[in-house]
């Protein structure tokens, strides 16, 4: 091996010797000075305050909050009694929820719905269900971005007519709830530095409060996402895979924790709001969808928009039949078809046309050969999306029928 | 929590005392080009200089692993982005590692190489292609030119092939911090004096933990000493990789492309900007013993810091991660036997601020798991023949939260051809 004879080398080994035993001493201390445990900490820079229990695992993200309508147990308790209540209408008939019904996922079960005075409104009514996360509200308008404005709709809209509030029966219909003495003391909780908050500003507060507090994620996809897998049955989590797989491609559009691709909570910082044309109609191979009801179109008049819906979360979906912002589909295994051809051709009548062949159809709606297995698979796993406790949960429930 | 501060220090301590101690000692220059280090050993000295050579070479490790972690799914190991080639070991049986290496060397100096390997079901690769250039400023002083797609040389332990060291799985430091090992398109510099060597090298920054383009980059320096005394030898050095990463995403994920989850699909759509700082420390201390046995021990320290931001479509945090780790592998050789221990800790720090630090944690997989991910293994090998082993394997390996124990029985082989 070494052959160097210099004197000075029995000096130089012994330093050597020293500095490598130091060296290994220090790398062992090194090793054992670790102190505690491998850990992730977080500053959310407050994002996440909130007066208000949202009842929520801990794995989900907070819906957002405006800031001039902070989340109150009080606002919500008194939107619950507004949102049941017919009184809150032009004729006393309607209360919104005649229209959005808890036992059916807070739909009507009807094509279209109908108005206070008889109006069909010229589309499916949406279900209720985590509203709070949608980036935008309505089947298509990317205007519509908070409840306090799309609440104006139903109460005071004209075209069609919901509750029919109008000029002419607006202090009426105050009236009515300040004859009411429940409302005397809710309202007085909901809002106490104001000396006579029964005013309209404060109605609408009051049930966005309640609908943004209708959140749950309580189903058997929920659990088995949270790691239960015997949450779903094979033949769901089969489906699963299908939903979420390349081939079928509906993650794209009704993915992430709310199933939906407009989604928006209070860790975003960017805000996406989609909207997508799945070819339901191509009237004469024009693109055109019937003229009530568009999409986006009606609103930007952008001939790019013409047939785009918001994707709505799937939620619920075994109970808010039937379906698509017309309710023109009757049953899921009636949607899955309607994917699996890429579109929907209409043969004979006035929206005779192609859909599958519409110039605005998004790319990810193309097709594909589904077995009836496979299907129904799917529809195990879209069945797995119902969240039973919602429908009965007292939090969210007529409070009015317990009088 | 935070204990970088002072073990930067020591390390900084350390480095400087190697220096001073190498600047008193540089008079009994050592030649290394018997030092028994296996065949990773392919830093340059003024010997190497006079040879000239064409060396084709070859070696291969296949194992059956009784188990795994992390099957069928991407390895994440918690508190750490990962990339590259960062791959969990494979169940069942799998080539680890089969690699087809040429060497050419001028008597002038100018060498080239070139290097195919082939890992599990991944495609064959072209490793390393390079070219260089090797000559002698002083009598004492060589420089060394490389460039092309090089394995960097910061560390023995970058380089090393699964039919070379003792397991049959990757180092888990070089798994959570390099994504398996870095190699890249690069220039290196390196400078030698007897058993001294100072190399830089220059990335375009195409692997994982950087990224090529405007806004990427990575480099690295080491210094390493390499010497021997009366029966025993060592390598003792340290570096520092430096590394910056632009709209970086989790590699691994678009390439192996599936969206068995809702959980995949959003890793893979995160990005990561930011810096990632390292440095570490190697050691290898070797003894000869009278019975013609043999024993070595071997470890590393290192040191991370991340530094950058975590985006998605639609959700932002910054990131500041700590990381700490070390790997510690004796070794005792007597004949055809070689048996050996190895365990690796990480020790992951990680802060978010942001509204979404904690969504964007979970779905990255920066979550912690309340303990250290650690790997613990032995290994057992006989020599049938010169080239080709039989390898028996024991892992504990605690990289996940879903830890595991494996056996695992395999072969390796390797040889100049
Ligand atoms: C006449 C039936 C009817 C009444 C009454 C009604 N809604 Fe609706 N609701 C609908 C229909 C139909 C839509 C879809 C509207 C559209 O796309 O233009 C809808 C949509 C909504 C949405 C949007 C959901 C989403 O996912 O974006 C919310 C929120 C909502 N309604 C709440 C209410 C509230 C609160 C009331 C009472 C103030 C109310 N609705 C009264 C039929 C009704
Ligand atoms: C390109 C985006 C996109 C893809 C891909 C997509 N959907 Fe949809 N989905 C939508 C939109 C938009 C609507 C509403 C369309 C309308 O009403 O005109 C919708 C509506 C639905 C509805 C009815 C919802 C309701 O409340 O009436 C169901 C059920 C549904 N999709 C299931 C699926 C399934 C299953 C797949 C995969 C086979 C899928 N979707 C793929 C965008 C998409």
């Amino acid at each position: 091996m070494l052959d160097v004879s210099i004197p000075l080398m029995g000096n130089l080994s012994r330093a050597r010797n020293f500095f490598l035993h130091s060296l290994l001493i220090a790398v062992i201390v090194l090793l054992t000075a670790c102190g505690g445990t491998s850990e992730t900490t977080f500053d959310d820079q407050g994002v996440n305050r909130t007066a208000f229990d949202w009842q929520l695992p801990a794995s989900v993200p907070l819906p957002f909050e405006p800031e001039n309508n902070p989340m109150t147990e009080a606002k919500f308790q008194l939107g619950r009694h507004l949102f049941f209540d017919r009184r809150l209408s032009g004729n006393g008939e309607q209360s919104c929820a005649d229209c959005h019904q808890q036992n059916i996922g807070f739909t009507d079960g009807l094509v279209v719905s109908v108005g206070s005075t008889g109006d069909l409104h010229p589309r499916n009514a949406q279900p209720l269900l985590n509203v709070a996360y949608n980036a935008t509200l309505t089947w298509a308008n990317p205007s519509l971005v908070t409840l306090e404005q799309q609440i104006l709709v139903p109460l005071f809209g004209e075209f069609p007519v919901e509750q029919g509030i109008n000029d002419g029966n607006r202090e009426e219909v105050l009236d009515r709830l300040r004859d009411e003495p429940r409302y005397q003391t809710l309202f007085a909780e909901a809002y106490p530095e104001l000396g006579d908050p029964i005013d309209y500003e404060n109605i609408v507060k009051a049930i966005a409060s309640f609908v943004r507090g209708m959140v749950s994620f309580n189903s058997d996809f929920d659990r088995y996402e949270r790691g239960q897998s015997s949450a779903l049955s094979a033949s769901a989590q089969q489906g699963r895979k299908l939903f979420f797989g390349e081939e079928l491609e509906c993650f794209h559009c009704h993915g992430g924790y709310n199933l939906s691709d407009s989604t928006f909570d209070r860790t975003m910082t960017f805000i996406e709001r989609p909207f997508h044309n799945t070819g339901l109609f191509n009237i004469n191979g024009t693109g055109d969808f019937p003229s009530n009801n568009q999409g986006v179109f009606e609103i930007t008049e952008d001939p790019a928009d013409m047939g785009k819906f918001r994707a709505p979360s799937l939620r619920n979906i075994a109970l808010t039949a039937p379906y698509m912002h017309d309710g023109s589909l009757v049953s899921l295994e009636e949607v899955i078809d309607f994917y699996a051809a890429g579109g929907r051709n209409i043969e004979s009548g006035p929206h005779a046309g192609d859909g599958r062949l519409n110039p605005f159809k998004d790319g990810f709606v193309t097709g594909f050969d589904i077995t009836e297995q496979e299907k129904a698979d799917l529809i195990a796993f879209l069945n797995s999306l119902t969240d039973e406790t919602f429908l009965t949960n007292e939090r969210f429930s007529d409070p009015w029928s317990t009088l | 929590m935070y204990r970088s501060l002072p073990a930067t220090l020591l390390f900084t301590l350390l480095v400087y005392l190697l220096v001073t101690i190498l600047a008193s000692l540089s008079t009994t220059a050592l030649a290394h080009s018997d030092v028994p280090f296996g065949s990773s050993s392919d830093s340059s000295s003024s010997l190497d200089n006079l040879l000239s050579y064409t060396r084709i070479s070859a070696g291969l490790s296949a194992t059956y692993r009784e188990d795994t972690i992390a099957e069928n799914s991407v390895w994440q190991i918690p508190g750490v982005l990962m990339g590259g080639d960062a791959h969990a070991p494979e169940k069942s049986f799998s080539l680890d590692d089969a690699s087809l290496m040429f060497d050419w060397k001028h008597p002038d100096g100018v060498f080239a190489g070139l290097e195919f390997s082939k890992h599990g079901d991944h495609d064959l690769e072209m490793e390393e292609a390079y070219a260089g250039l090797d000559f002698e400023l002083t009598d004492t002083l060589n420089l060394e030119f490389t460039g092309g797609s090089l394995k960097a040389a910061f560390s023995p332990e970058n380089t090393t092939h699964a039919y070379q060291r003792p397991f049959s799985e990757n180092d888990l430091l070089y798994d959570a911090f390099y994504g398996g090992h870095y190699a890249d398109e690069g220039v290196r510099f390196e400078l030698s004096s007897g058993s001294l060597t100072l190399g830089t090298e220059i990335w375009r920054g195409d692997q994982f933990p950087a990224t090529a383009g405007t806004g990427g980059e990575a480099q690295d320096i080491y210094l390493y000493w390499l010497g021997q005394a009366d029966t025993h030898w060592w390598r003792i050095g340290g570096w520092i990789f430096n590394s910056r990463g632009d709209a970086r995403t989790d590699d691994r994920l678009s390439r192996d492309h599936q969206h068995g989850t809702t959980d995949s699909e959003d890793a893979a759509n995160i990005y990561f900007d930011g810096a990632q700082q390292a440095a570490g420390f190697h050691l290898t201390f070797g003894q000869m013993l009278e019975n013609g046995w043999q024993w070595r021990i071997s470890g590393e320290v290192h040191h991370v810091r991340v530094d950058g931001n975590l985006t998605d479509d639609t959700r932002a945090a910054s990131l500041e991660g700590r990381y700490y780790g070390y790997w510690i592998q004796p070794e005792l050789e007597a004949g055809k036997h070689l048996l050996a221990v190895r365990y690796a800790l990480l020790n992951l720090d990680n802060h978010l601020i942001g509204a979404a630090g904690e969504s964007l944690a979970s779905d990255s997989g920066l979550t912690d798991m309340d303990e250290d991910p650690t790997w613990l293994g032995m290994s057992y090998r006989y020599r049938l023949r010169e080239s080709l082993a039989i390898r028996l394997e024991w892992t504990h390996n605690q990289s996940v939260a879903a830890d595991n124990n494996y056996g695992a029985v395999g072969i390796t082989w390797g040889a100049a051809l």
